[in-house]
Formats: C-alpha cells, sequence, structure tokens
C-alpha cells in the first residue's frame, strides 16, 4: 500500500508548481513602470528582442553581431528615436515573453499577427506580407496542393505557427507532422520523412536556391500572413510611435530597398486586395 | 503594464492534451523497461570474463553517457532513414531515448553486481549452481534489491528527457506546450501547465514503482 505521506508529498509538490505560478503573476503585476517610450528615451537604448536564426530576416554573425533583413529594420528604427539599439537574441518562445516581461521594448522578429495572439501582446501595421506555400522534393509527383490533398500526403509544419489552421483548411485529408524549426522541416522533406513541408514563400524560395535541383514548390497557395512588429500589450502611446514609424518605413521606399538587398527580388504589395 | 494570466485562453487546447500526456507516459514507460532489459545486458557484460565483451559493453556505456540525447534523436530520426531505415517519430523516439537510457541503467545495475560479495559466487559454483541458477536464484534478486531506489532516479530522468521527444515530430508534453504557446502566445501559461503534467506523471511512476517494490521484495511467509 502506499503511505500517506508519499501521496502528502506529491501533493506538496504540485502545490509548489502551483505557488511558483501564482509568484511569477504577482511579481508581473507588481511592476508600475513609466511608459515604453519614457524608459527608452531615459536609458538612451531600445532593446529589441530578435530571432538568432532566420536567415535572410536575421541570424547571428560568428563575431556574435546580428544581421538580416529585420535587424535592419531594428536599426532604422533605433535611428529614428535617436537612440542606440540592443539585440535580445531570442528563440521562438523568447520572442513573445520578452515583451510579456518587460525585458524587450520591441521584438522585430519575423512576427505573423492575428487575433489570437494579440490578446497576450499588440501588434503594429505589417510590414510585409507573406503567402504559404506547399515545398516539396524535385521529383514529387504532386504538381498542386489539390493533387497532393487527395494523396493524402505528410506535411511538415512548425508548431503553433500559420500552418496550423491552413494546412488542415486547404489540406484536409494531410498528416500533419510537427517540428520546433524550418531547419528540422527542410531535413524532414530532404530525408523523406515528410513528403513536403508549408512555410512562406520566401523561406521556400531561399531553400530551393541553397538546395539546386532538390525542392519546388506546388501550384497554389495555403494562407496570406501579415508580418508585423510585436510590442507589449497596454501601452498606446508606444503602439501610436511605432505604427507611424511603420507607415513611414513603408511609404518612404526604405522597406522595398532593405528587402531586395536582403532577398534579391521585389518586395510583394504589403495592401490587402479586398 | 502587468502581465494578466488566462489560462480560459487555454481551455480549447486541453483536449489535445490528454492525448499529448498519453504519448508522454506511454514513451516513458516502454524506454524503462526496455532500457533496463538492455542495461542489465550490458552490465553483465561488464562484468564478463570476455575481454572483447567488457570492453563493447564499456564503450556503449561511454558512448550513450557522453552524447546528448537530443544528437541521438536526430541521428535515429534523420540520419538512419539515409541507409534505408525508415521509422516513425514515436519510435524513433522510443529507440533513441532506450538506448540513451539504458547507459545509465547499465551503471545503476552494474553498481548492484559489485555489491554482491565475491564470497556468495564462489559458494554457489561449490554447491553446484550453474551459471543461470547462480544470477537467477542468488544475485539478480539482490541487485534489484539494492538498486532499486537509484532507479527509480533514472526513471524519473526518462520521463523528464522524453520532453525531447518533440524534436522529431512526437506529439508529447513539450510539443502541445511548444504548439499551443505559439498559436496563442500564452507561453507562461502553458509552461506552467506543461510543469504540472510532468510533476503528475513522475509520481505517478514513482507511486508505481514503490507500489512494484513492496510487492516485490514483501517479506516470504516464513519470516512474517
Amino acid at each position: 500500500m502506499l503511505s500517506k505521506r508519499g501521496i502528502m508529498k506529491s501533493l506538496c509538490g504540485i502545490a509548489a508548481v502551483g505557488l511558483f505560478g501564482m509568484a511569477t503573476l504577482a511579481s508581473a503585476q507588481a511592476q508600475n513602470a513609466p511608459g515604453i517610450l519614457q524608459s527608452i528615451l531615459q536609458r538612451g537604448t531600445i532593446r529589441i528582442a530578435v530571432l538568432g536564426s532566420l536567415p535572410p530576416y536575421s541570424r547571428v554573425m560568428p563575431n556574435g553581431e546580428p544581421e538580416g533583413y529585420d535587424i535592419d529594420i531594428a536599426k532604422r528604427l533605433a535611428e529614428a528615436l535617436k537612440v542606440k539599439p540592443e539585440f535580445i537574441i531570442s528563440d521562438i518562445p523568447a520572442r513573445v515573453t520578452a515583451l510579456q516581461t518587460r525585458k524587450a521594448d520591441v521584438t522585430i522578429a519575423d512576427f505573423t499577427r492575428n487575433v489570437e495572439r494579440s490578446t497576450s501582446i499588440a501588434f503594429t501595421n505589417p510590414y510585409l506580407v507573406t503567402t504559404m506555400r506547399l515545398l516539396l522534393p524535385a521529383n514529387s509527383p504532386y504538381k498542386t496542393i489539390a493533387e497532393a490533398n487527395e494523396a493524402g500526403i505528410r506535411v511538415a509544419i512548425s508548431r503553433g505557427g500559420t500552418a496550423e489552421r491552413a494546412v488542415p483548411a486547404n489540406m484536409p485529408k494531410a498528416q500533419i507532422i510537427r517540428f520546433n524549426t524550418q531547419a528540422d522541416e527542410l531535413n524532414a522533406v530532404l530525408t523523406g520523412q515528410a513528403d513536403a513541408m508549408a512555410e512562406d514563400n520566401f523561406y521556400n524560395g531561399n531553400a530551393i536556391k541553397e538546395n539546386p535541383g532538390k525542392l519546388r514548390e506546388a501550384e497554389g497557395d495555403l494562407a496570406r500572413a501579415e508580418i508585423a512588429i510585436g510590442l507589449p500589450a497596454g501601452d498606446a502611446d508606444w503602439l501610436r510611435v511605432l505604427n507611424l514609424f511603420v507607415d513611414q518605413f513603408n511609404a518612404s521606399g526604405d522597406n522595398k530597398k532593405l528587402f531586395q538587398k536582403w532577398f534579391g527580388f521585389e518586395q510583394p504589395p504589403i495592401q490587402a486586395k479586398y | 503594464m502587468p502581465y494578466y494570466f488566462s489560462f480560459r485562453s487555454i481551455y480549447p487546447y486541453l483536449g489535445d492534451l490528454a492525448a499529448a500526456a498519453q504519448a508522454t507516459l506511454l514513451l516513458s514507460v516502454l524506454a524503462i523497461v526496455l532500457s533496463v532489459a538492455i542495461g542489465s545486458g550490458v552490465a553483465l557484460m561488464r562484468r564478463s570474463d570476455s575481454r572483447l565483451l567488457r570492453f563493447t559493453g564499456g564503450l556503449y556505456v561511454e558512448v550513450m553517457r557522453n552524447t546528448p540525447l537530443l544528437v541521438i534523436l536526430y541521428i535515429v530520426y534523420f540520419a538512419l532513414p539515409q541507409l534505408g531505415l525508415r521509422m516513425s517519430p514515436f519510435n524513433s523516439a522510443l529507440i533513441g531515448l532506450t538506448l540513451n537510457s539504458a547507459g545509465y541503467m547499465a551503471e545503476i545495475i552494474r553498481a548492484g553486481l559489485v555489491a554482491v560479495p565475491p564470497g556468495q559466487f564462489e559458494a554457489a559454483a561449490s554447491q553446484g549452481f550453474t551459471r543461470v541458477q547462480l544470477y537467477r536464484h542468488i544475485v539478480l534478486p539482490q541487485v534489484f534489491r539494492t538498486i532499486y531506489a537509484p532507479l527509480g532516479n533514472q526513471f524519473i530522468a526518462v520521463i523528464l528527457a522524453s520532453s525531447l521527444a518533440s524534436a522529431v515530430a512526437v506529439e508529447e508534453v513539450a510539443s502541445w506546450m511548444q504548439t499551443v504557446g505559439s498559436s496563442s502566445f500564452r507561453f507562461f501559461e502553458t509552461f506552467v501547465i506543461a510543469a504540472v503534467v510532468y510533476l503528475v506523471l513522475c509520481q505517478i511512476v514513482n507511486l508505481g514503482r514503490i507500489a512494484i517494490g513492496r510487492w516485490l521484495f514483501r517479506q516470504p511467509e516464513a519470516y512474517r
């Protein structure tokens, strides 16, 4: 028989985790900081969360400095505010939690905005619009997304990304295989562990170029995604400044130039047609 | 601007959590059982009279204890298909986890073997015990009694290590945490829930181990 003490010990452990959660909550709520804009101007630096490895959006160079399209946008933002950029290299969870714990003032990290996500952080207007498409091995027999769906293929996707809804909606017969990084998805396709992957067409274009003769895209689109700058929820003043920055960055043609520099082709239109 | 916890935002995803917890439990329990079996074999190899067997057993233990589990999982899932050995994510993770854990199990079991006094081996030989009888009736009962508690540590280590299986597309609790966190951007909530689920799963396995131990090592009736 199990002893009462053993069971009590288990219950105490479970209670401790609950308390830890509450403590995190309490410390987050105890913060009563001034507005983010004031903090940045007083500090003279803006803290920007970026991804460590998502070229050409961002990557960390051997000397430890980040570079890429998102990094150049961050530098423009710092320049416009007349402060110094301070980069916080993050992964997929950290680019979000850095905002929620106020360790970062903004996140510029290929963020796809939607209403569900905007209940926990805020997003600016988009600076990029991507189209999700199906990336296949070059020798795959399927020409279109519809054909691939009929065959019930295995599609590699990013956990919790745009593909979570887009793939079942467009390919109800496909079997979904989830990975943490795009590199793992691509490995799965190249080694035959998946029949295809669903990623944005900019990523796909790069992958096709880097694996000559091995990959191609299927005809048809899976989803449209709006890429935006993320910021902590609840600071309307900071959102006002960032939206003005994004709007002028788009309208001035600076965005087009940076995009051309990092992706090597012309930026598709940001405005939706409806 | 405080961060407001919203566990309500996680409700729609809780259905998937039950399946994920089952996958974690199944993967861990299978890996534990298999790695105790393989670990016992390796431990016996390390005590063998044959130099080759001793060397092979030692090599296995050192390779498995000195390579990250994540690397082994990647090799099983991504590299073996190149050699024509293709397995589902679950089976790949099970093999990787078992191979890794067997390295540690072997060392725990070997410690138990060492603890049996050499005189007992000699006494058994003098009484005409065969090698199989010696291990079955004299050595292994003592070994498992000695190592039963440290084995529990390794059981828990296997459950926690199974969280890496998400890297090779297994839909377990860590996978659920990443998926729901990325979908909803409510990582704190999913971290807390995943921590509680792992704690409960570890306690289930631990209490199960204690109960089985009580039954396995109960006093024979004659001594009660």
